[in-house]
């Protein structure tokens, strides 16, 4: 199948008053029409940034794309222009990580919503009396029904912060699903949600894309949600891709000394969990070689030196490490 | 531990915090009852976790304790006194030993300032530390978070979603509390990072005989850092007890269903055999009745006219009719 979304070397800094920071670095990835794709990778890895680079919603002055390429539906995301910039809130959407600062503070819920309706969405069906408004305000409840928002019209009146943290996230994913988009990037969109919403928010995703072939790029640190509705899983460390392989594989035959000891520091009942000890690379000055080597039991002096290459096996298990585990081992052996 | 005899350290008391649903004009056409004849105590040293629906009203009960919302009805007590319900008027002692952490903690952080003079800031109100010694503090807090000392020198919107809210805890922890509130204190961070927030409370815990009482969606969690659960629904307590009975032998079909719907690794896939059967109803047009029941897979006719009330067996607490010892 060709790639809905193709991103080639994407390299990214932000300049800050300390020199650039390099967050991400010869980022190279595919997702496909109706994918799952999930992103992980520990708080400063480079997720957000990746997401907020397809989106052309990256800080202007900071941000330097200093090589790479990012196309969507064939269009040039990076130097597309107006092309590029059509497809953005349409195409694409996103529901951001944060949605207390994604919404404007000053407008009604109901507002904002309907200004996704008139704008970026395409024309909803109009009703018995031919009235657009009155269709788009049914559109509107459905959807809110669909992302388990029951009964809500009385949210519509209230303003962002009158709302509950997962009142706010289901309202953002709402957003991105009303434009019917192709793709849609979801940074953390079920945080905030209690376990039996979570799981109808994640069977929605399913089904849209089963069903509507859209595409989701999903970022997470709950690797119990990643289970639930990923095709892929790609493992990002300090802005570069450590390994990509399927979602069965990441839990049972992952390569990559990073992925493990990520697993091996999820909670479970009856063990405190241990974190990776180390700190995480400063993207001011990133480890040469593997960024991961100053935390990696298996280092040796090539980590040290040269960047692995990532290399690929049939069945589209991708690891970038000098010293990768062998499939056949389980990963209890951290 | 204090003896049995002393007052608990905090107790509530019917507390209640509902919001005006304004209609047309402004008009008040209804009442939203985030938080509704909630009482509870917790001794000195305990930790209670709180778990629920999304919109039960967990972070408004923890805003209420904080002073951030004003209660419509109950009594906060601190060892034993009753503490002035609005932050505004409780004296800075009272403010600085029951903090609440913000949900977006990254909404906490002024975006205007650096983490170091956002850090400091409480310190500056609530001590009359010299520069050094607030300094002192700041760096030890901030690496105990996990913050580098370059992030310092850094602006909310230059960390990431994570960093921020390692910031904003830290921000809380200068100033020593005896009690806080942790309202989702975990999510969106990674397991590391996950881990060492957590092996930080409890040293604190730990260190400090701190108490507190935290709000999760995650129940490895909270099952994980709390002796005791409290599971609310529609602004009530619908189960409370010891965390391990909580989730190993829930009373209430709302707990089960948590309990059931928690993601298994590498076990079938929940979202394969989908469904919460019925919807949630909307916290104001509950009149009279269990709060439960529109979802309920066992309720009774009984339980859309009958308030269940929390009965309490062996420290375990459930309100539900259909519960039966
Ligand atoms: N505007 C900016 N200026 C300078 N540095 C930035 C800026 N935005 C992000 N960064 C840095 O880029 C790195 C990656 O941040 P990003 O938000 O992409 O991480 P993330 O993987 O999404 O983390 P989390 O899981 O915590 O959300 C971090 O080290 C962060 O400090
Ligand atoms: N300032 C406010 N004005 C009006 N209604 C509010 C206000 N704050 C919260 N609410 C409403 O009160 C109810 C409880 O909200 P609260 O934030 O306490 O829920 P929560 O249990 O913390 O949910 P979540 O798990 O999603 O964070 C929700 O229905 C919410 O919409
Ligand atoms: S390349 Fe070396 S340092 Fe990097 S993960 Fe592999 S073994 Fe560890
Ligand atoms: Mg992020
Ligand atoms: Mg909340």
């Amino acid at each position: 199948m060709t790639a809905l979304l193709e991103i080639r070397d994407l390299c990214l800094a932000f300049r800050t008053d300390k020199g650039p920071a390099q967050v991400l670095d010869g980022v190279d990835l595919t997702v496909a029409p109706g994918e799952i794709v999930g992103l992980v990778g520990e708080s400063g890895s480079g997720k957000t940034s990746l997401a907020r680079a397809i989106l052309g919603a990256l800080p202007v002055p900071q941000a330097e794309i200093a090589s790479g390429r990012i196309r969507l539906d064939g269009v040039d995301m990076l130097r597309g222009g107006k092309a590029a910039e059509s497809l953005r809130g349409r195409v694409v959407t996103f529901v951001p990580q944060d949605p207390l600062d994604s919404f404007n503070p000053l407008f009604r819920v109901g507002t904002q919503l309907a200004d996704i309706m008139r704008y970026r969405a395409p024309p909803a069906k109009e009703g018995r009396f031919g009235n657009a408004r009155h269709a788009r305000e049914t559109a509107i409840l459905e959807m809110l029904d669909a992302v388990q928002l029951p009964q809500s019209r009385a949210l519509l009146d209230r303003y962002p912060h009158q709302l509950s943290g997962g009142q706010r996230q289901r309202v953002m994913l709402a957003m991105a699903l009303l434009p019917q988009p192709r793709m849609i990037i979801a940074d953390e969109p079920t945080a905030a949600l209690d376990v039996t919403v979570q799981v109808q928010i994640l069977g929605l995703l399913r089904r849209i894309a089963a069903e509507r072939g859209v595409a989701i790029l999903f970022t997470t640190h709950d690797l119990g949600a990643a289970w639930e509705i990923c095709d892929r899983i790609i493992v990002m460390y300090a802005g570069q891709i450590a390994e990509i392989l399927p979602r069965t594989a990441f839990f049972a035959k992952s390569r990559h000394p990073y992925t493990r000891m990520l697993l091996a520091s999820l909670p479970e009942p009856g063990r405190e969990a241990i974190g990776i000890s180390g700190e995480s690379a400063s993207p001011l000055s990133p480890p040469p070689g593997c960024r991961f080597h100053p935390r990696c039991p298996m280092a040796s002096d090539i980590c040290r030196k040269a960047r692995p290459l990532p290399s690929r096996s049939e069945d589209g298990h991708l690891v970038a490490c000098h010293h990768p585990w062998a499939a056949a081992s389980s990963p209890a052996h951290v | 531990m204090s003896e049995p005899s002393s007052p608990p350290l905090l107790e509530l008391e019917r507390l209640s915090c509902h919001f005006p649903i304004r209609g047309l004009l402004g008009r008040r056409a209804g009442t939203l009852r985030a938080v509704d004849d909630v009482s509870l105590s917790l001794r000195e040293g305990e930790a209670l976790g709180i778990v629920g629906e999304s919109g039960s009203g967990k972070s408004t009960l923890g805003k209420t304790l904080g002073g951030i919302h004003d209660p419509t009805d109950g009594v906060i007590r601190l060892a034993g006194e009753p503490i002035a319900t609005q932050r505004s008027r409780r004296p800075l002692s009272v403010r600085a030993r029951l903090q609440y952490v913000y949900q977006d903690s990254g909404a906490s952080l002024d975006q205007r300032w650096t983490l170091r003079r956002s850090l400091h800031e409480p310190l500056v109100i609530h001590t009359d530390w010299s520069r050094e010694h607030r300094e002192a503090k700041v760096r030890e807090i901030a690496g105990a978070v996990g913050l580098a000392e370059e992030h310092l020198d850094l602006y909310p919107h230059e960390l990431s979603g994570g960093q921020q809210r390692r910031a904003g805890l830290a921000r809380i922890l200068v100033l020593g509390p005896q009690i806080v509130v942790f309202d989702e204190p975990t999510s969106g961070l990674d397991f590391s990072v996950q881990a060492t927030v957590l092996a930080l409370i409890r040293g604190i815990r730990r260190m400090f005989n701190l108490t507190y009482l935290m709000i999760s969606h995650d129940l490895n969690v909270v099952g994980s850092m709390c002796d005791r659960l409290a599971v609310m629904y529609l602004g009530r307590i619908v189960e409370i007890g010891p965390t391990r009975e909580v989730l190993g032998r829930p009373r209430h079909p709302y707990t089960r269903s948590l309990v059931d719907s928690l993601p298994r690794i590498g076990g079938p896939r929940v979202t394969d055999r989908l469904g919460m059967p019925g919807e949630p109803v909307f916290p104001a047009d509950m009149h009279q009745g269990c709060g439960y029941r529109t979802r309920c897979p066992i309720g009774t006719l009984a339980c859309t006219r009958i308030d269940p009330r929390l009965v309490i067996k062996e420290a375990h607490g459930v309100a539900c009719l259909e519960w039966r010892p």
